[in-house]
């Protein structure tokens, strides 16, 4: 494999100081599920002021190369994972620090399942290692049924994206933002792709691995989060062994861009740092 | 344009940066049979259904975010009284300098009727294709099975084909073979003028053998006899008991003297042969193709030279 490949893939792109640069940890930040690296942007720009950035697309997701995307493949969190670990590995990064959002928690803790030294630190915002309940002892906050209702919706509103429709729009309109880079976000929003993607999401079970994650763990959450409800973080900080909770001051799943300080802060003083 | 936008046929929610609503129009609040004050401080998500409350934010509000506008989504809120209400939202940012988004929902039962009716026909369309795909996979396999078929019913015939050539006792061609063989040895002779010969050999005293020390050890002498003279044969000859106690051999591309000379060794190696019932010995006739020659020539004249060399005596070879 040539030098680079994933990084290219994944369209990696690194902020902040150089890692070789810095003793502080570099902090790969991981989007979850229905957007891409760029929903880190404010978070990312605090976060690289003093640490090194990596920010990545998973595959199949915003700009990641969808000639390298495998449909048979990634059909479970355990690629992603596998993706993730190689990720890091290609980079030469010394034991970075994984900022997960939503899935992207559930896959950092599946990768250092495998490579209990790849990273010296999960921070998980707004994870679920199941989101469908699972009576009598597990919450999760969804029933299948309502899993299966929003692949429908996704499938409905994604449809008329399917391939030729967005250059068309694109072209009809004269808009001030149309750049190639939302150009090809649009491109990218393969309906079948995501909809793996959500399916793999929604339907994923990791509870049973959860006892194996050694790597020190922190999960950040906040109110009002649809998709999380409190009880999953409750049973992930009794389950996973070595695992602290932060309740953030954002409300909903997406803290980090609903009030990106306070995540930015909250990774900061969460960080650990050794010598 | 003064107008009282709380009264339009459309819901209209405001939002803040961080997706909480900051303002709400009656139209909404009607249509939901809920107050104000439900949705103030909330976020959008919290009153739709489950379903849609994961879409947006799996989708619209990220989408939101990084494009400044979504169009056209479907989704649906839930109302006071659980049900839901199927709407078409659309948002844009608020402009700047404001931080928020402002979202403007219009209903769409009936027109989503049509919609789930188009969704559930291409879904039928799906299972179609896919039974279809499935049923594809079936013949292939069938066709596959067929070939393995095939295969096996080629291989029991070949073996089948053995079975109808081989003599069952001694393993050696049987009269078939000869049949065949001699056919096409006087083609071959006819054409090229390739000599070929041929010898019977006959068993002496076999009857008596048989009655005095029972048919097993008569088959164990068959046996022998013809493993003896299969030894040394060149892949060119062909060795067949042509029934009972009675041999042939074809010997392409020999002449009637050497033949005879075969002959004579194989009557020799039979006489040495230490078979645990006594010596065994064997009469042989020899003849070699002569222009136009049919088969029951050849035969006949190695059959006279057979009787010949038993009635001289047996434990002999003659020719002609």
């Amino acid at each position: 494999m040539p030098r680079n490949q994933l990084a290219k893939q994944h369209h990696v792109r690194q902020l902040g100081p150089p890692p070789e640069a810095t003793e502080r940890p570099t902090l790969v930040l991981a989007h979850g599920f229905g957007c891409d690296q760029h929903i880190w942007a404010p978070v990312a720009d605090m976060l690289a002021e003093e640490h090194p950035v990596v920010l990545f697309d998973h595959m199949g997701c915003g700009r990641s190369d969808m000639t390298a995307y495998d449909p048979k493949r990634y059909t479970n969190l355990f690629a992603y994972a596998e993706d993730l670990a190689n990720l890091v590995k290609e980079l030469e990064l010394d034991r970075p620090i994984l900022v997960g959002h939503s899935v992207s928690g559930a896959i950092g803790w599946l990768a250092s399942i495998g490579a209990p030294d790849l990273f010296r630190q999960v921070i998980a915002i707004g994870p679920s290692p199941r989101y469908i309940n699972d009576p009598p002892d597990y919450i999760g906050g969804f029933e299948e049924q309502d899993i299966h209702e929003m692949l429908d919706l996704m499938e409905r509103n994604h449809f008329e994206w399917a391939g030729y429709l967005a250059p068309i729009v694109m072209a009809a309109e004269d808009r001030p933002e149309k750049s190639e880079d939302l150009r090809q976000t649009f491109l990218n929003a393969d309906p079948v792709v995501s909809r793996r993607f959500a399916e793999s999401i929604f339907m994923s079970d990791i509870r049973e691995y959860l006892h194996q994650v050694t790597v020190p763990s922190l999960i950040l959450y906040s109110d009002q989060d649809v998709i999380v409800p409190i009880e999953v973080i409750e049973y992930l900080h009794r389950t996973i062994p070595n695992c602290d909770i932060r309740k953030l001051q954002a409300t909903g799943h997406y803290p980090h861009m609903s009030n990106p300080e306070a995540v930015a802060d909250a990774i900061l003083e969460g960080l650990r740092i050794e010598a | 344009m003064k107008h009282d936008v709380d009264h339009i046929p459309g819901g209209l929610i405001l939002l803040d940066g961080s997706n909480t609503i900051t303002a709400v129009n009656q139209t909404l609040c009607d249509w939901l049979g809920l107050s104000k004050q439900d949705f103030l401080g909330h976020a959008p998500e919290t009153r739709m259904t489950r379903a849609s409350g994961m879409y947006y934010l799996g989708h619209v509000l990220p989408s939101l975010r990084l494009h400044g506008r979504v169009e056209e989504v479907l989704l649906s809120f839930s109302n006071a009284a659980g049900k839901d209400l199927s709407v078409m939202l659309s948002a844009t940012s608020c402009p700047k300098p404001e931080d928020g988004f402002q979202v403007l929902v219009i209903p769409m039962q009936r027109r989503n009727l049509v919609e789930e009716q188009l969704q559930q026909a291409r879904k039928t369309a799906e299972q179609a294709v896919a039974a279809k795909e499935e049923a594809l996979q079936e013949v292939r396999a069938m066709a596959h099975e067929l070939e393995e078929r095939h295969k096996e019913l080629a291989r029991l015939n070949s073996q089948l084909e053995q079975l109808a050539t081989q003599d069952a006792l001694t393993g050696l061609n049987n009269r078939r073979v000869y049949e065949r063989e001699i056919e096409i040895h006087l083609a071959l002779f006819r054409r090229s003028k390739l000599p070929f010969a041929l010898i019977l050999a006959d068993i002496d005293w076999f009857k008596q053998f048989n009655d005095r020390f029972g048919h097993d050890t008569g088959d164990q002498v068959l046996k022998e006899v013809g493993q003896c003279l299969s030894a040394g044969m060149r892949d060119v000859d062909t060795l067949v008991r042509m029934g009972g106690e009675e041999f042939a051999l074809i010997l392409p591309n020999t002449t009637l003297e050497d033949a005879a000379l075969v002959a004579e060794r194989k009557r020799g190696e039979i006489e040495k042969l230490n078979s645990r019932h006594g010596t065994v010995t064997l009469s042989l006739g020899v003849a070699a193709a002569r222009n136009g020659d049919t088969k029951s020539d050849i035969y006949g004249r190695a059959d006279r030279s057979l009787y010949k060399a038993k009635s001289q005596g047996r434990n002999q070879v003659c020719m002609s």
